[in-house]
């Protein structure tokens, strides 16, 4: 049976913005493909030159199960990883206003990472995956990972405790959050020596990101999802970009697993981690503005959220020799990174222009200053790994670009 | 450009021909689009009494094939069926070994894949023999019904690795037979066909072909017998596309044709090949700090592009990029003078250094 196909809105041609109807037509042809096998419950995807959409899709269903609505492209989708992006962009924004800088010792902030070795690790090293703080499990290829739930398990940070060892100041009164509580996670994060070296390699650490959220409530007093609101989300119009999404759009969250119904209605305290490194909800209208802000140096519409040099920076190669990254198995010695961005690699016909991120379950935002280009698309699938939906889609969309 | 300097081009191969170094030249000079320069002179054949290298003269290009089989790969990349990053193994099973299955297409196609390099590679004193003939006596020793191209991929993956993939720039020509049988695989059509229809036709490369249909055979330009042997020979439907690493047989003309697409984003008049940004990823570095050591150089760092071979040194542009074939033919794009340099000096003499670096350094002078 064919799977169903729903067209959004655009505003131009392929045509007119110098595109290869041809490319469209194999992006399609892969994408239902993928679809049709069962390898994607859907995909969706909007792309657009010099702020112009033209070219919006999606196919599949909005659910896993056969008798699912089918997936459109204003479906809500929880976009993991390219929440990174987001948090590196209140991180440099607070730096454009003053209130932190980048080679600044995280200790400055969280206390925690007064103590060696974690003195030595600066907000730069967060933003860049440089830290050596606990790698995202698996990372290493290691047969026994300590997934997140192992590693709460063992740290017990989900349950408030009454007792607490006082190391952070103790507990404070009044319904503010429990100061000992936020500690312990912390020091459950930090729990053991550093993989290397502050620096020294590139070990993806959602944890890293965790601790840039950490970062941002402290230095503006808000919670995470407040300082998201006033620094990016509000100004810049993404009505539909959430950390909890609220009840009266939950029917058009794309879901396909147990797990990711769970978190949806999960409602986290105020001193639990904040989900910085992975939790925010999206659609694919939201990321593009989004990526528009950054094809454009910052502003958008009007609307200034970064100055043109601080897109810059977050696009710029901080590792213009290449460093050495495990990269589950790969052992590369040739990564490459921009300030909190995914610049791409040697072979990727996007690298050298755009920036963006990758998020697991799985989903793509990139935007490129030089071609005018910005590109988003979601590709659920409870596959393990499916590169076609990532690498393929990625390479054809840039090989697309007259 | 200095038309004095391009009838330099003329003297000096015609020197070398004279002395018996080459047995013939033909070149083709074009700039921002438009061909300066379409020139030969020699004879066509090795034999007695042959008649003149004419400019449109068919030549086995040899390694020049493997940036056609690069483009192929590119191809059924943007045709969403493969990607640079995928194991081999998916493709071939014979790769889906503990030893084998970490090598993926982009090592193929930038030479570090681990696999046997060519025969000589390291001037080893006694050197394997040639994948192909090896294969082909290795079929005729057993019946070619009995024996299947996974059969062939076994025979050249027989042996220890040289190296981990991704650590040492190894040139191998049995490589791009791999990657040709990946191109058979992952399109449905055999390698030869699918460059026919996707890459010679649309450019209109009308003189290209990995056989050579017989009655071009006396407009082909052949330097002994067993290159003509190689012309004459017969089909091998189920084998290893060996092809891939050497076996077009082109023109100057056509060549050009192909570069110019390369110096023009991927697309010749209206005919698209690959996308501008594939293009510029193909002929960008892909390399990071991996040495080589190729016929006895050493070379800590090498660079190279998807297929291509990059900064050819002398007065050539940074960014110029290139390949060169056995015997020999030479195929060079400058895009920062918007220039496509071919060139056949075919010679049975193993090496003559001067009819490499002597017409493109001559060619590179005439800019004005």
């Amino acid at each position: 049976m064919k799977p169903f196909v729903h067209v959004g809105e655009t505003e131009t041609t392929p045509e007119e913005a110098g595109y290869r109807r041809d490319m469209l037509e194999k992006l399609d042809a892969l994408l239902d493909r993928l679809v049709e096998t069962g390898k994607l419950t859907g995909a969706s995807y909007i792309m657009s030159r010099d702020g112009k959409v033209f070219a919006h899709r999606a196919v599949g269903r909005l659910r896993e199960e056969p008798d699912s609505p089918p997936l459109t492209t204003g479906a809500i989708r929880r976009i993991a990883s390219v929440t990174k992006i987001f948090t590196a962009v209140c991180i440099l924004r607070l730096a454009e206003d003053g209130t932190l800088w980048l080679d600044q010792p995280v200790g400055d902030i969280i206390e925690e990472f007064r103590a060696k070795p974690f003195d030595r690790i600066l907000i730069r090293h967060l933003l860049t995956h440089t830290s050596g703080i606990r790698p995202d499990p698996g990372y290493y290829l290691e047969p026994y990972p300590v997934s997140w739930r192992e590693w709460s398990c063992a740290f017990g940070y989900e349950e408030r405790t009454a007792e607490g060892s006082g190391h952070a100041g103790g507990r404070t009164a009044g319904g503010k959050p429990d100061l000992e509580h936020r500690s312990r996670w912390i020091r459950s994060i930090l729990a053991g020596p550093l993989q290397h070296e502050p620096g020294a390699a590139w070990s993806y650490s959602t944890a890293g990101y965790v601790m840039l959220g950490e970062i941002i409530r402290r230095v503006t007093g808000l919670s995470h999802e407040e300082a998201f609101r006033r620094i990016l989300l509000d100004p810049l119009g993404l009505r539909h970009t959430f950390f909890t999404v609220p009840e009266e759009l939950r029917d058009r969250v794309c879901l396909i697993n147990d797990w990711e119904r769970t978190f949806l209605l999960r409602t986290p305290g105020p001193d639990e981690p904040p989900l910085t490194g992975g939790g925010l909800y999206s659609t694919l209208g939201d990321l593009h503005r989004f990526g528009l802000m950054l094809m454009n140096g910052g502003t958008w519409d009007g609307v200034r959220i970064l100055g043109r040099k601080t897109v810059e920076l977050l696009r710029r190669d901080q590792f213009p020799d290449g460093i050495y990254a495990f990269h589950w198995g790969e052992r590369t010695r040739d990564f490459h990174m921009g300030m909190g961005a995914t610049i791409g690699r040697a072979g990727e016909p996007f690298r050298g222009t755009a920036l963006g991120h990758e998020g697991a379950g799985r989903s793509m935002l990139l935007a490129d200053p030089e071609e005018r280009f910005v590109a988003a698309w979601f590709v659920p699938s409870n596959v393990d790994w499916l590169p076609e939906s990532v690498i393929n889609v990625r390479t054809m969309m840039w090989a697309g670009l007259e | 450009m200095d038309a004095s300097r391009l009838m330099e081009l003329e003297r000096f191969v015609a020197g070398l021909v004279e002395r018996g170094r080459l047995q013939g030249a033909g070149w083709l000079v074009a700039r921002d689009g438009r061909i300066v320069a379409h020139r030969s002179l020699g004879r066509r054949s090795f034999r007695e009494g042959s008649d003149e290298l004419k400019p449109d003269a068919i030549r086995p290009v040899y390694s020049i094939t493997k940036v056609f089989t690069a483009a192929a790969i590119l191809m059924l990349i943007e045709d969403g069926r493969l990607y640079l990053q995928q194991s081999v193994a998916d493709w071939l099973p014979p790769f889906d070994t503990p030893l084998h299955r970490p090598i993926n297409l982009w090592h193929l196609l930038t030479h570090t894949s681990g696999l046997m390099p060519d025969p000589g590679f390291d001037l080893e004193p006694f050197a394997r023999p040639w994948f192909a003939s090896w294969i082909r006596r290795r079929r005729e020793m057993d019946g070619s019904r009995r024996w299947t191209a996974d059969d062939d991929i076994r025979l050249v993956l027989s042996g220890p690795l040289r190296d981990e993939p991704g650590r040492q720039w190894l040139y191998s020509t049995a490589g791009y037979a791999i990657l040709a049988e990946v191109v058979s695989r992952a399109s449905g059509m055999p390698y030869e066909r699918f460059v026919e229809e996707r890459i010679l036709k649309p450019l209109g490369m009308n003189r290209s072909f990995f056989r050579v249909p017989e009655p071009l055979w006396r407009e082909t330009c052949v330097i002994g017998d067993w290159e003509e042997e190689w012309l004459k020979r017969p089909a091998e439907s189920d084998a290893l596309a060996v092809a891939g690493g050497n076996g077009l047989f082109s023109t100057l003309e056509d060549l050009w044709r192909f570069g110019q697409a390369m110096l023009d984003g991927g697309r010749f008049g209206e005919t698209r090949l690959l996308g501008r940004r594939m293009v510029r990823e193909m002929v960008s570095n892909q390399l990071k700090d991996v040495p080589g050591r190729p016929w006895g150089a050493d070379i800590p760092k090498i660079e190279c592009g998807l297929g291509w071979s990059l900064h050819p040194g002398d007065l050539c542009s940074p960014g110029t990029f290139g390949h060169e074939g056995f015997g020999r033919s030479m195929l060079f794009v400058d895009p920062a003078e918007r220039l496509v340099f071919v060139c056949f000096t075919p010679t049975p003499i193993d090496w003559v250094p001067e009819a490499v670096f002597g017409p493109r350094n001559i060619v590179w002078s005439a800019l004005l």
